[in-house]
């Protein structure tokens, strides 16, 4: 079947034209992914920094206080309630504070006699089993550093010192971290979304029979739809690069190429998706609803973006290795932060163009399907 | 008997229930509708429930070891016994290691100094150190909390085992039974003692030794840590949004484009009647939905239900209702089908997430935490997670209902205008 590229680019131009007439899905095309990764890279976040904890003090004493004050000067606590008549359970149930701590009336007393061991307990909110970890270890912690300070003032017993030293990041920077990705989720979206929408629309108001009255062959029509979309989809990759640098301030830390060619890979597995989706579904609202649970929400929970994939069960992390958003993240997060290069990332690069094929093939199939042979 | 015939004469025979009839059979109808408000948010819950996992288990860890020895050793049995770190590989230099963890096959990585034994048997500070891998900044975060932990373990242990041994060696004196007493004094007079506090408590009479403090936690609602406990419940009220407002908004918008919404106008109904009867099939559809997530929930996660279940029921039809309001709101203002859809899908991931349905809010930065107050569905997992899992009832969430309440009202009252405008 011989493909005709002046076809195609007709093609093309009908549904540029057609998006450029719809105004404000245009405007949401290109506008929306700018809001949306803001959102994205300022609200997703699993590191707690600020735990309210409460603190019911039955002793009252100064190392009593002093034990609280440790708490307090870590910047990882906020105190919201603090005293002896604290009622730490009902501020838990209320959800007033994520940890309460209770501290005995002889905790003084234990602390300073021999070989007595104070204890102080520690009521945690478990509805979040992360943060109820995280919580855990610090408690832990602040209450090893506020014990070890009680046993010698100096710092110098501690027999061994860990020397921390972050690479890549050492700023801690989320952003470094969330922004990439974000970057990923959101130029995943729309242009999955619009070319599921444009071919189920074709379907629902019938103006497919007119493509296949015309002499236009399935992989023609397949490929002028798919590059309109396609340019759509990199011009927002622009633009949100482009947002990126501005607010989250990433910049490439290597070479931007295999980036580049990766975003190209990319947007045209995702467009693919969409035209596949709209090729399957019947009405516009079916797809929209495909595309909201498998571009939206599986790329957003299966591509590693927040929750490690290594974290998902074996008999399900298959499905992880199809979302085409998981090596995508990979690449992203190369180029801004990492800046290996194409040494670390050819792989997932390979994989995105294995994708490609994977994607271009499904859809075809089924337009080959649609085609009346003449 | 006779008022209750009434009352069912009167509701079967008003306008609402002739409405709410067609509403039924059309959703009936259109059985493609039907699967989509029923498989995709079972089969979410279900998937995400198992598969979003934030506990940090298995970091990657790489050891080399300069030191050799069996006090190098014993530091490296600490990663074994803790389900956090899995030591991957040892290496027999840090460069090799290095290299590792630039390709980002290892989290962090460990050297230990070839004087770690030397200076530890000399009460000497020693210093270990470590390599992250930071470019996931949380899970480098997590990572270097939990080794400090574990060396800050290590090193109470360590102190703890001196202090004991220095006891024994006081109250050996006292008892004045030589030898062990030598041997360990010995072994503390080292030139290496530069200790004051240690060097204080080799004098008997001086013994200011306090006692050791020991953090009991418990960990209310959720004591296994189940992180679907956490994902489930949110995911429920993600999903059923999602749904329920883009099921909404093409039902609206739909009638508006085959012209049939006129038919309606025509028909002596209210616009309130019109929309209220458009609503409640979905709204049954829903709590069906919710209904099926719950004992899924319980199958497949074990989740548990701790509260009463017609506050639950009740609390989420009002949700369900702000949701299905959102859409209809949407459908009332778009042009055709795509612009409504496209709209529902914009305004949603917004809500999904600034709800803390997957990520905790208490994980945002302020600004974000503030605008979270203003997404209902925010509401909406706080309650589903307090009844669930904490078992409170309406003395608690009673806040939450007023504010979902708040939420129903204006957006039903602002479409049921947008309607009434549109069709004048």
């Amino acid at each position: 079947m011989a493909v005709r590229p002046q076809r195609i680019i007709a093609q093309t131009i009908k549904e540029l034209t057609q998006l450029g007439r719809d105004r404000l899905s245009l405007t949401m095309a290109l506008g929306l992914p700018l809001v949306l990764l803001l959102l994205f890279g300022f609200s997703t976040s699993l590191d707690v920094n600020r735990i309210d904890i409460a603190i019911q003090d039955l002793d009252n004493t100064r190392i009593s206080r002093e034990y609280i004050a440790t708490f307090e000067r870590t910047n990882k606590f906020h105190l919201v309630a603090q005293g002896p008549g604290v009622n730490v359970p009902q501020l838990l149930d209320r959800g007033g504070a994520a940890a309460g701590i209770i501290i005995p009336p002889e905790f003084s007393r234990d602390l300073k006699r021999q070989g007595r061991q104070a204890q102080v307990q520690v009521l945690i909110d478990g509805t979040d089993a992360n943060t109820a970890n995280l919580v855990r270890g610090y408690a832990k912690a602040t209450t090893n550093a506020f014990s070890e300070n009680l046993r010698s003032p100096s710092t110098a017993t501690t027999p061994v010192t860990l020397q921390t030293r972050l690479w890549y990041n050492p700023g801690l920077e989320t952003l470094k971290y969330i922004g990439p990705g974000a970057l990923a989720i959101t130029v995943t979206l729309f242009p999955a979304l619009l070319a599921g929408l444009a071919t189920a629309k074709e379907s629902e108001q019938n103006t497919i029979t007119q493509i296949y009255a015309s002499s236009l062959t399935g992989t023609e029509y397949l490929l002028g739809k798919a590059a309109a979309f396609w340019l759509v989809g990199m011009a927002e990759v622009l633009f949100t690069n482009v947002e990126s640098w501005i607010f989250f301030g990433l910049s490439f830390a290597g070479d931007p190429t295999p980036l580049i060619i990766s975003s190209a890979l990319y947007i045209a597995c995702i467009v693919l998706w969409g035209i596949f989706l709209g090729t399957n579904t019947k009405t516009q609202s079916a797809v929209i609803q495909a595309v909201s649970f498998t571009a939206f929400l599986l790329s957003l929970q299966f591509s590693g973006y927040i929750y490690p994939i290594a974290n998902i069960p074996i008999y399900i992390r298959w499905l992880a290795g199809i979302v085409p958003a998981r090596y995508y993240i990979l690449l992203t997060r190369d180029a801004y932060t990492r800046g290996v290069g194409w040494m670390s990332v050819w792989s997932s690069v390979l994989a995105l163009a294995a994708l490609l094929s994977f994607f271009f093939f499904l859809a075809w199939r089924r337009l080959r399907k649609m085609q009346v042979e003449v | 008997m006779n008022r209750i015939t009434d009352f069912f004469d009167r509701i079967l025979g008003s306008r609402f229930w002739a409405l709410f009839i067609k509403e039924v059979s059309q959703i009936l109808h259109n059985r493609q509708l039907l699967i989509q408000l029923l498989v995709p948010p079972t089969v979410f819950l279900t998937l995400f429930g198992f598969a979003l996992n934030p506990t940090f288990e298995n970091l990657r860890v790489g050891i080399t070891d300069y030191s050799h020895s069996r006090a190098s050793r014993e530091f490296i049995e600490l990663f074994h016994q803790t389900q956090a770190f899995d030591i991957r590989k040892y290496y027999t230099n840090e460069q090799d290691m290095m290299a590792d963890l630039g390709k980002g096959k290892l989290t962090v990585g460990i050297t230990i100094p070839p004087e770690f034994d030397n200076d530890l048997a000399r009460r000497r500070p020693t210093t270990v150190q470590a390599l992250f891998d930071a470019v996931d900044a949380n899970t480098a975060n997590v990572a270097s909390g939990y080794l400090s932990q574990l060396v800050s373990d290590y090193n109470l242990r360590r102190l703890d085992i001196d202090w004991r041994r220095q006891g024994i060696g006081t109250t050996a004196n006292n008892n004045s039974t030589g030898f062990t007493t030598t041997n360990t004094l010995a072994r503390q007079i080292s030139p290496g003692v530069t200790n004051p506090a240690l060097q204080q408590n080799q004098l008997p009479h001086e013994k200011p030794r306090v006692g050791r403090l020991q953090l009991q936690t418990s960990v209310f609602y959720n004591p296994g840590l189940e992180s679907s406990w956490f994902i489930v419940p949110g995911t429920l009220g993600i999903v059923l949004t999602v749904v329920g407002s883009q099921a909404a908004a093409s039902l609206v918008v739909r009638e508006k484009e085959a012209g049939t919404i006129e038919q309606l106008i025509m028909t002596p109904a209210s616009s309130t009647e019109v929309i209220l009867a458009k609503i409640s099939p979905l709204l049954v559809l829903l709590t069906f939905d919710a209904v099926i997530a719950l004992i899924v929930g319980r199958i497949a996660f074990n989740l548990p239900f701790r509260g009463n279940f017609l506050v639950f029921l009740s609390i989420s039809i009002l949700y369900f209702f702000v949701g299905i309001s959102m859409g209809i709101l949407i459908a009332s203002y778009a042009k055709s089908e795509q612009q409504a859809l496209l709209t529902t899908f914009f305004v949603n991931p917004p809500l999904v997430l600034l709800s803390g349905g997957n990520f905790p809010i208490l994980a945002m930065p302020t600004f974000m935490q503030w605008l979270s107050y203003l997404d209902p569905m925010r509401y909406f997992i706080e309650v589903c997670r307090g009844v669930l899992l904490k078992g409170v009832g309406l003395e608690i969430l009673w806040p939450q209902v007023v504010i979902l309440s708040i939420f129903a009202t204006i957006l039903m009252s602002l479409s049921i205008c947008q309607f009434r405008r549109q069709l004048t």
